[in-house]
């Protein structure tokens, strides 16, 4: 193994790694390296103490000098404590790598997880109870913390309470909804479908006349930041940029090949239903499951910026816009050659990328918005949770693009060569390819406004209405 | 005899020798993959490393018995 794993707060979750049986076996293996170890460090000590009686000054009466002299045995020494030391050191990692396969929830964890999420389903359900509920509710808090709530607040984000809270109060609000309902097992993606179901509003994709060319990405960072440039100016993206821009880079490789690269941004409207396609309706219908507007309008970029189904595509996104990318790998697969997906500050959604894409999630202990799932990272062979504390004081900007762009560059430097992070660098590179590699770069906007889907701003025309949605979008949801 | 190094050296040669036991159980953990492969032969190494010092350290008691 390599220096691979750890430093300035950074780590990597998931990839291909040792089963829940050899992660005992491994625990034990590093108890008895550290047993080598200890049993080395004494052998150097002897050793020394033997370098020191035969230097020593001897009498005139004692028998002939050893046959060896004193630096043999400080040699000896030397050699035994530098084994210790790399034994040792075998003992740091090997305990690494058991620490980041056992963060997976287990059965167990699921399983109570679940059943609070039930009950409260079914305490929401009837109101009788509701009262005599209510002074327990702290206690739960300092419970699911598992300390005090005296202490500071803000750590409580660090230590993912908000996460294990969305579950049950999802469940209680549910429950509390008018009318009776069966307890489900995701009542979190139950509310949200009851929140924001039904068919999308129609919504029109409008090409950008005049897209910036943005940079020719050289490694996630890179990618991250022209996300953020896909922004608007108000969100702190590029000037001229419009709401619900996707960029969409074609990448040609010294030698003639081309890889594409697709950017999203997050979340930029706060209301349900409005002209802005990155905005709440989406977000709940991400997380219900549900066919949204930035997923098919993903794939008709695709379609629009001429990608072909034979040439890699990755697709990067920032908060909502993670969840998108791996929606839109979901309904891409079979129509697009999508490899890679990278995520910044985003919530697992219940429409997984397809086995085979390579999936890395970059996620702040401190970021309230990837906790908004209510359950435990998922992680595989091809999903890789890259984390990052920056202390509770950072809270505030936890979310920020930012702070992402530094967590990838600090993966990079920290974590190269990390089996957990193999497989998808190996895809970025396909990609991306070689340095000389240029990019040419399409944006297009998603927009529910009335105008821009009755007519095309660009011919000044009326649009027929089709019904052809991105290959496998359900209904709804056509961007023409 | 109040500075004999042959204790020493005996304790000496115990550690070398458990440390090597220690590693090769170390070494016989049932993994599999990439990562394994790389584990196995930084073990192997430091067997080889410590069956080394077990030898070394083993031509020191014999020398020191010798003098005795």
């Amino acid at each position: 193994m390599s220096e691979a794993w750890g430093g300035d707060g950074v780590r990597a979750v998931g990839g291909p790694g040792p089963t829940a049986v050899e992660l005992r076996d491994l625990d034990a293996a590093a108890a008895t390296l550290g047993a080598a170890g200890r049993a080395l460090r004494g052998c150097a000590a002897d050793l020394r103490a033997v370098a020191r009686v035969v230097d020593a000054p001897r009498l005139v009466l004692e028998p002939a000098p050893y046959p060896f002299d004193a630096a043999r045995a400080e040699a000896l020494a030397r050699t035994a404590g530098s084994a210790a030391a790399r034994a040792d050191d075998l003992v740091r990692r090997l305990r690494r790598v058991v620490e980041l396969y056992v963060e997976a929830e287990s059965w167990v964890a699921r399983a109570v997880r679940e059943v609070v999420g039930v009950q409260a389903q079914v305490a929401g359900e009837l109101p009788v109870v509701w009262a005599a509920g209510a002074p327990l509710v702290p206690i739960v808090v300092a419970a699911a913390a598992g300390r005090a709530v005296a202490g500071d607040p803000r750590a409580l984000v660090g230590e993912q309470v908000p996460s294990r809270l969305v579950g049950p109060t999802a469940g209680f609000l549910r429950g509390a909804l008018p009318g009776a309902r069966a307890p489900v097992r995701d009542p979190l993606g139950a509310l949200a479908g009851e929140v924001a179901g039904g068919d999308p509003l129609p919504t029109a994709l409008v090409p950008r006349a005049d897209p910036p060319g943005l940079p020719a990405p050289r490694s996630a960072a890179d990618v991250l930041r022209n996300v953020s440039a896909s922004y608007p100016e108000a969100h702190g993206g590029a000037p001229g940029t419009a709401p619900s821009t996707i960029s969409v880079q074609r990448l040609t490789h010294p030698d003639g090949s081309h890889g594409w690269v697709v950017e999203i941004p997050g979340t930029q409207s706060a209301a349900f239903g409005g002209d802005v396609a990155t905005d709440m309706t989406t977000n709940a219908r991400l997380v219900a499951g549900l066919p949204d507007d930035m997923s098919s309008g993903v794939l008709h970029a695709l379609r629009d910026a001429g990608v072909p189904p034979d040439e890699p595509v990755l697709l990067a996104g920032h908060s909502q816009g993670g969840m998108v990318a791996v929606a839109a790998a979901s309904l891409a697969a079979g129509a697009y050659d999508v490899r890679a997906v990278l995520t910044a500050g985003s919530p697992d959604v219940p429409r997984g990328a397809p086995a085979g894409v390579q999936v890395r999630h970059y996620r702040i202990d401190e970021d309230l918005v990837p906790q908004t799932d209510g359950r435990p990272n998922v992680v595989g062979r091809d999903v890789v949770v890259v984390r990052r504390s920056i202390g509770a004081a950072q809270l505030p900007h936890a979310h920020a693009l930012d702070q992402y762009v530094r967590t990838a560059e600090l993966a990079d430097s920290r974590l190269a060569g990390s089996p957990a992070l193999r497989g998808f660098d190996a895809e970025l590179a396909r990609v991306l390819g070689p340095p000389g590699t240029t990019a040419q770069t399409q944006q297009f906007s998603v927009t529910r406004a009335p105008d821009a889907v009755a007519t095309d701003p660009a011919t000044g025309r009326r649009r027929v209405p089709r019904a052809d949605p991105a290959p496998g979008v359900r209904s709804g949801g056509s961007p023409g | 005899m109040f500075d004999d190094p042959v204790p020493l050296l005996l304790s000496a040669l115990d550690g070398a020798g458990r440390a090597r036991r220690a590693l090769m159980a170390a070494g016989a953990v049932p993994w599999a993959g990439a990562v394994a492969v790389r584990y196995r032969a930084e073990i192997d190494g430091a067997v080889l490393e410590a069956a080394a010092l077990d030898r070394a350290v083993g031509e020191l008691v014999a020398l020191a018995g010798c003098r005795a």
